[in-house]
């Protein structure tokens, strides 16, 4: 287990290493330039990107970046000079914002999700499964800005219920901090539905499968009221799958407020991603674009642990009273003391 | 003997796309306290759906259309299962009638420990404190010959081989000493020698408990091994039913004599072993007559226009052939069955 843990982490850095050289490469290969104001002439722009270095070869300029990534300074902006370290000034001030909208959209579709799949899958064939297929054929199938579009037009163009754009708090121009909530409310509306029909229906579908297995058979041949067998035995042998799709679907939820945030003018991360591409700002897209990577290959690893805490068949087989972390640690002393006895330890 | 359970004319029916599929057919049969009955019949005959209606453990789209599925209770009250409702059927399951199915591999919950799975249909009959239930199911996993019971307490499925498993399905089962313990195929799934280990232990188990057993197979050897009493079903029917020696010696329906013939044993060695032609009917249209008219080698005219009743050979034996009616015509069950009888030194005068 530990030995496979080690590996994983050995295949992240491998793989964030390559997603960071492609995109440098795709990145080099955009035409344009950083420097776009208009009144510079050719030859001005040349000089100030000379200066920069962006005329250099591509392998010169990849091999100084990469230098540099590998002491964790990941440049700043170009252009501007605003940020001389992106992640410090940038990232973790914006980061807040998306990862509230997105993480509540996440809580909402799994929570929805799961619930309304499971009633689905309990009262089968009834008004209500067949209303939630449908629905979730309609929540997948839909992009989410669709979905935003419509919001807008609805609750904002035509009822005046919500704001059309997210504001953030500002006494001095007259924006309360409940304006900037209402304004949340409808990006995050979109955002979950993806979340919600997906997750809805992944439910539906396990825990059907689960009420048609033996062991739902036996619970009730035991005599156990309907409730206790679909709460004792069947929910949590339908979650350990949908828990596996909750990782990517988080994931998901990037990708999707990329749109999102722009749609509703929101200042997160997700939306200066975007607006550093368009201005060609190599190392501030990239290092945004580290981070998002970052964030997936760390999630899907702690999905694959916390699989095993669900389901005693993937868990460590000794020791069973000791937690995970408890069970890493020691672990990891028995390879350290493997190691320094040269021998070999089997684990 | 006493009267334990007592199943009149059931039929249940399953709604399909295809139609309304006839499983079981008016099937009667009686079952007494401490005795063993074995039912056995081809896959598709209804012996399953027969014991999931005693334990009202049907799927959805299954319903008892009508019959009695009278249970007898130690005080002498008698409940009709078939028509109880949802609350007293859940008094009944596990604490009077309990089961065993036929894969162990899957009839147990994975993310459960096994000490939970046995505690709780104890704590749901028995209103046992915890620790006592513990107690309990400790004793039970000893009871059905499973060291260090302790330990296994906290123990997964997944920590268990197969035959380990179905010990742990028949604890159980056991947990609430039933009257009835009814064994779906219990060794279908096992590897021989394990096959005769569990057996064994079923047949012990019940001469400790003095529970009945309903015994579902397709094995004619586990039968001879196992059974006081033998019904053969057929289509849905029970065609044959007596106890173990009218129905390995002198039995009378066509349907067992093929049965019986197919079987290889030291009465048909050497020659070409026996198999019953064509296959079984669609119950979605169940025929007429007799169901296994088609197939028999016997079928008398009447066979295909009417349904036999239940012809009574000795007060423990009954058989649903024409057959056995006073005018039909005098014939011969195959050699392999005659030769068999002979050996009982009972001829058969069906």
């Amino acid at each position: 287990m530990l030995r496979y843990v080690w590996n994983r982490i050995l295949m992240i850095f491998v793989t964030l290493f390559l997603i960071l050289t492609i995109n440098f490469l795709l990145l080099y290969l955009m035409p344009g330039s950083p420097f776009q104001n208009p009144r510079l002439t050719p030859s001005q722009r040349e000089r100030i990107e000379d200066k920069y270095g962006l005329n250099d070869p591509v392998l010169v300029q990849y091999g100084r970046y990469m230098y540099k990534v590998s002491k964790l300074d990941f440049g700043g902006t170009i252009a501007t000079n605003t940020y001389d370290d992106i992640f410090e000034e940038y990232i973790i001030d914006r980061l807040p914002l998306t990862a509230k909208i997105g993480g509540i959209a996440l809580i909402i579709g799994t929570v929805i999700g799961i619930t309304f799949g499971a009633l689905a899958a309990i009262r089968r064939n009834s008004w209500l499964d067949n209303s939630v297929t449908v629905l979730g054929v309609i929540g997948v199938s839909i992009p989410s800005f669709v979905f935003a579009a419509i919001l807008q037009e609805v609750f904002a163009i035509n009822l005046d219920w919500l704001p059309l754009f997210y504001r953030e708090a500002n006494p001095d121009i007259g924006h309360s901090l409940k304006d900037q909530n209402l304004g949340m409310i409808m990006p995050i509306i979109a955002l979950s539905v993806l979340p919600i029909a997906s997750i809805m229906r992944y439910m539906r579908t396990e825990l059907v499968e689960v009420f048609s297995s033996d062991y739902i058979l036996l619970a009730q041949a035991k005599g156990l009221s309907k409730p206790a067998v679909i709460f004792k035995h069947a929910i949590r042998n339908a979650l350990i799958p949908v828990i596996t799709i909750i990782g990517p679907m988080a994931i998901n939820l990037i990708a999707g407020s990329l749109v999102i945030e722009r749609f509703f003018n929101i200042p997160g991360l997700s939306n200066s991603l975007v607006t550093f591409t368009l201005a060609k700002e190599t190392y501030a897209t990239l290092a945004i674009n580290f981070f998002y990577s970052f964030m997936y290959v760390t999630v899907i690893l702690i999905v694959d642990i916390l699989y095993g805490v669900i389901d005693p068949r993937i868990r460590l087989a000794s020791n069973s009273k000791l937690g995970l972390i408890g069970k890493l640690i020691k672990s990891i002393k028995r390879k350290f003391q493997s190691d320094n006895a040269g021998g070999e330890v089997n684990e | 003997m006493e009267k334990l359970l007592e199943v009149k004319n059931l039929n249940v029916t399953f709604e399909t796309h295809g139609g309304t599929v006839q499983a079981i057919r008016d099937v009667s049969f009686d079952l007494h306290r401490g005795e063993t009955l074995a039912v056995v019949g081809e896959s598709g005959s209804g012996k399953s759906v027969m014991t999931k209606s005693v334990m009202r453990l049907l799927a959805d789209n299954g319903n008892i259309k009508h019959g009695e599925i009278l249970y007898h209770y130690e005080d002498g009250t008698i409940v009709d299962i078939a028509k109880l409702r949802d609350g007293e059927m859940h008094k009944i399951r596990g604490a009077e009638i309990a089961m065993v199915f036929q894969d162990p591999m899957t009839s147990l919950n994975p993310t459960m420990t096994i000490g939970k799975q046995i505690m709780e249909p104890i704590m749901k009959h028995q209103n046992l404190s915890k620790k006592d239930a513990r107690q309990k199911a400790i004793e039970l996993i000893s009871m059905v010959k499973i060291d260090r019971p302790t330990k296994r307490m906290k123990q997964y499925p997944h920590e268990f081989s197969g035959g380990m498993r179905q010990r742990i399905v028949i604890a159980v089962a056991l947990a609430c000493n039933p009257n009835i313990l009814i064994c779906d195929e219990p060794t279908t799934a096992l590897d021989v020698t394990i096959q005769a280990q569990i057996i064994d232990l079923i047949k012990e188990l019940q001469q400790q408990t003095k529970a009945a057993v309903i015994f579902i197979t397709h094995d004619l050897g586990v039968v001879a091994n196992i059974a006081d009493r033998v019904a053969v079903m057929y289509a849905g029917k029970i065609c044959e039913i007596g106890t173990s020696s009218d129905v390995f010696y002198t039995p009378a329906h066509p349907y067992t004599w093929g049965l019986l013939a197919s079987k290889p044993n030291t009465d048909n060695l050497g020659e070409k072993l026996y198999s019953i032609p064509g296959t079984p009917p669609n119950l979605l249209d169940p025929p007429k007559g007799d169901a296994f008219a088609l197939r028999s080698n016997y079928a008398l005219e009447l066979d295909f226009e009417e349904q036999p009743p239940m012809f009574k050979i000795s007060d423990t034996h009954y058989a649903a052939t024409w057959l056995l009616h006073p005018d039909a015509p005098k014939v011969e069950p195959p050699k392999v069955v005659q030769r068999r009888g002979a050996k009982k030194g009972v001829t058969n005068n069906g």
